[in-house]
């Protein structure tokens, strides 16, 4: 189902902790993290496929932000500036490895929460992790950005430093993959 | 460009899961935290570092660093109080001899005839001890015609990259750029060009880029304070002081601004922000020319830029470039293009007139306006842009949430004004210039449901002039 676009950006929802924090207080500083920390997770599992990788990239990129934080100035969410932290982190540790990130497929049962009916079970699951890892990097981050955590475009674009029209290319490759893996899994599970 | 999400594909993509962090990531992230300096003291230390270390670009990463030169609500008091600060380059002349209603007359009647202005600005930011915590570097060119060019060096940037951004008015096409700071234009850089864009787009990035300049004037012609003429650097200058009400929950927002602004073209040659006796952050001309060049004389580099992120074999995937669709034409052919007529301002501040005009013509980005009307005076410049209700996301028929369409986190700051005459009499009008939490610039929106329109007047007006530009807000010529 596409639906249109409503601006579902996350937006800062504490300003003061955010002040706090860019002021030298390690304690808001460690707010905002655990307050990101699912989202920037997600991007980054999605990406890397490697619960290691995950974290040590994770672990850097949220260094990084304790060194930087003093220059975020409100410019943009707060959810944002961690986002590209950590895509250009994850970008980064592919580029050092040289190597494709391919989630297994074990893994992506392993750590399936949804409900039974929330998705067609774990060939559907598996078929659409499968096609998500094969996907290249840029339309992963750009269909984890704008489909699963709700982006608009323009924030997405930003992030990943791209134009909305690169952007807007990307979701549409993405999706096609995506789309026909999920068919194809729901036809397995037919059988 | 219609812009969606796929609700059913995010949905199954959240199933996929996710898995936890191992069970020590946290206490070892603060362990290794707690090696680490406080937030900006590391960054003290790198740009002692690197100053010394040969850097000698006006490069830039481009850092959205715009948050705020000033106010919360501009309708508070600006008071005056002429006091002279310890800034380097500084040398009183006389004593106060002018108010700000002639600095504003002077910075506009200076623009009539100014063809553009280059100038190098170091930006410094202050921890709240008052040490110095970074140090920006910018080159900028603006001129009359709506050009515009910056590159930023990070004094301090560990990454060693420079960032630059241009608007061409003339193409309606902006680009940036990342590179590293000894890049000779030859090989492919980090870029991206938009093309078609709305006439005002090229207004934003100045608040973005140059938030003291592009607010000065609005700072000014909100403010009944007296000025000081001073020389700076051998420059005439005015010299006053405006207090703005400092942002509660931010102990690095101002309660007050010293500016000093160049008597022969307006532009802001020195920004003191100081909370209290202490500074937060200066803006400080280094070096500044006046000449009849433009912005685009200096383009050789975006030219270089163009030609390196455009990759030549022009797949659309890779291809890091985007026409929003947006097109120059007569205010006279909107109604054949778009099938209505632009809004257009049939009030403006002395020294104004209409400068340009782009309608969309049914492709682009859904959130850019479908008329963008652009008027001029010197550096100075606002804007009229509308939208149709259906293409804005925001004001969609079954959220029907309302919000600013050119600013974040609307509602927060904004004045309500009913407007009394014009196009759009009798209408709710939000006035928002909020400058310091925010990158926009000073700027009224309304919606107006019966016509399917939202409307933005935006640019470098008081809050006054914002609300008369609306006041006289009419249709085109059909």
């Amino acid at each position: 189902m596409l639906t249109a676009a409503v601006d579902r950006t996350p937006t800062d929802p504490y300003p003061s902790v955010i002040a706090a924090a860019r002021g030298g207080d390690r304690k808001a500083f460690e707010a905002l993290v655990m307050h990101v920390d699912r989202q920037m997770r997600s991007l980054a599992w999605r990406l890397l496929g490697d619960r290691q990788a995950m974290d040590d990239v994770l672990q850097t990129a949220y260094l990084k932000a304790l060194r930087g934080i003093r220059d975020f100035r409100g410019e943009a969410a707060i959810g944002s500036w961690f986002y590209r932290i950590v895509y250009n982190a994850c970008v980064d540790e592919i580029s050092r490895e040289r190597s494709t990130s391919v989630l297994p497929l074990d893994e992506a049962g392993d750590v399936a929460d949804g409900g039974p009916d929330a998705i067609d079970g774990l060939a559907g699951r598996a078929a659409l992790a499968a096609a998500l890892s094969e996907l290249p990097l840029e339309q992963r981050a750009a269909v984890v950005l704008v489909d699963q955590e709700g982006y608009d475009y323009r924030s997405a674009a930003e992030v990943l430093g791209v134009p909305v029209g690169t952007l807007g290319s990307r979701l549409a490759h993405a999706r096609a993959a995506l789309r026909t893996a999920l068919a194809a899994g729901r036809a397995e599970e037919e059988r | 460009m219609s812009e969606y999400h796929d609700t059913e594909l995010g949905e199954a993509l959240r199933d996929l899961g996710l898995p936890e962090h191992g069970d020590d990531f946290f206490r070892e992230l603060w362990a290794r935290a707690d090696r680490e300096p406080s937030p900006g003291t590391a960054r003290t230390e790198d740009a002692e570092a690197k100053s010394t270390g040969g850097r000698t670009g006006w490069w830039a990463r481009p850092r959205a660093c715009f948050a705020g030169l000033a106010a919360a609500t501009f309708a508070a008091a600006l008071i005056v109080a002429v006091a002279l600060f310890g800034v380097p380059g500084f040398e009183s002349a006389g004593p106060a001899d002018a108010t700000a209603a002639d600095v504003l007359a002077s910075m506009d009647h200076a623009g009539e005839t100014l063809m553009t202005v280059t100038a190098d600005i170091v930006t410094t930011f202050f921890e709240p001890n008052g040490n110095p915590a970074e140090e920006q570097h910018r080159h900028v060119v603006v001129d009359t015609r709506g050009n515009y060019l910056r590159t930023l060096t990070v004094v301090n940037d560990p990454t060693g990259e420079v960032d630059g951004s241009l608007f061409d008015a003339a193409a309606l096409e902006y680009g940036w750029w990342r590179a590293p700071q000894d890049w000779d234009g030859t090989s492919t850089v980090t870029g991206a060009l938009e093309t078609g864009l709305p006439a005002s787009y090229g207004l934003k990035p100045r608040y973005v880029d140059l938030r003291s300049v592009g607010v000065i004037r609005a700072l000014v012609a909100g403010s009944d304070a007296s000025a000081d003429s001073v020389t700076y650097d051998g420059r005439g200058a005015w010299r006053l002081e405006l207090a703005v009400p400092p942002v509660a929950d931010d102990p690095l927002s101002a309660d007050r601004v010293v500016l000093t602004v160049d008597k022969e073209t307006g532009f802001p040659l020195d920004t003191v922000e100081l909370r209290g006796d202490r500074k937060v952050i200066e803006h400080r001309v280094v070096a500044f020319a006046v000449g009849a060049a433009g912005a685009r004389d200096e383009s050789a580099m975006f030219r270089a830029v163009r030609t390196a992120i455009v990759n030549p074999d022009d797949d659309p995937m890779t291809r890091e470039m985007h026409d929003y669709g947006c097109r120059r034409a007569p205010l006279g052919r909107f109604v054949d293009l778009i099938g209505r007529p632009a809004i257009v301002a049939d009030w403006m501040p002395d020294g104004f007139q209409l400068a340009d005009a782009t309608a969309k013509t049914g492709i682009g980005y859904a959130n850019d306006p479908e008329t963008s009307v652009v008027y001029r005076g010197g550096l100075w410049a606002f804007a009229v842009d509308s939208y149709r209700l259906k293409e804005l996301g925001v004001f969609g028929d079954e959220g029907g949430v309302v919000e600013d369409p050119i600013g974040e986190n609307s509602g927060l700051n904004d004045e309500v004004v009913t407007l009394t005459s014009g196009l759009f009499k009798g209408t709710d009008a939000h006035v928002v210039i909020d400058l310091r939490k925010r990158y926009s610039p000073p700027h009224l929106w309304l919606r107006d449901q019966d016509r399917g329109l939202a409307v933005v007047v935006l640019g470098d007006l008081s809050r006054d002039e914002l609300v008369a530009v609306a006041e006289s807000l009419e249709l085109g010529p059909k």
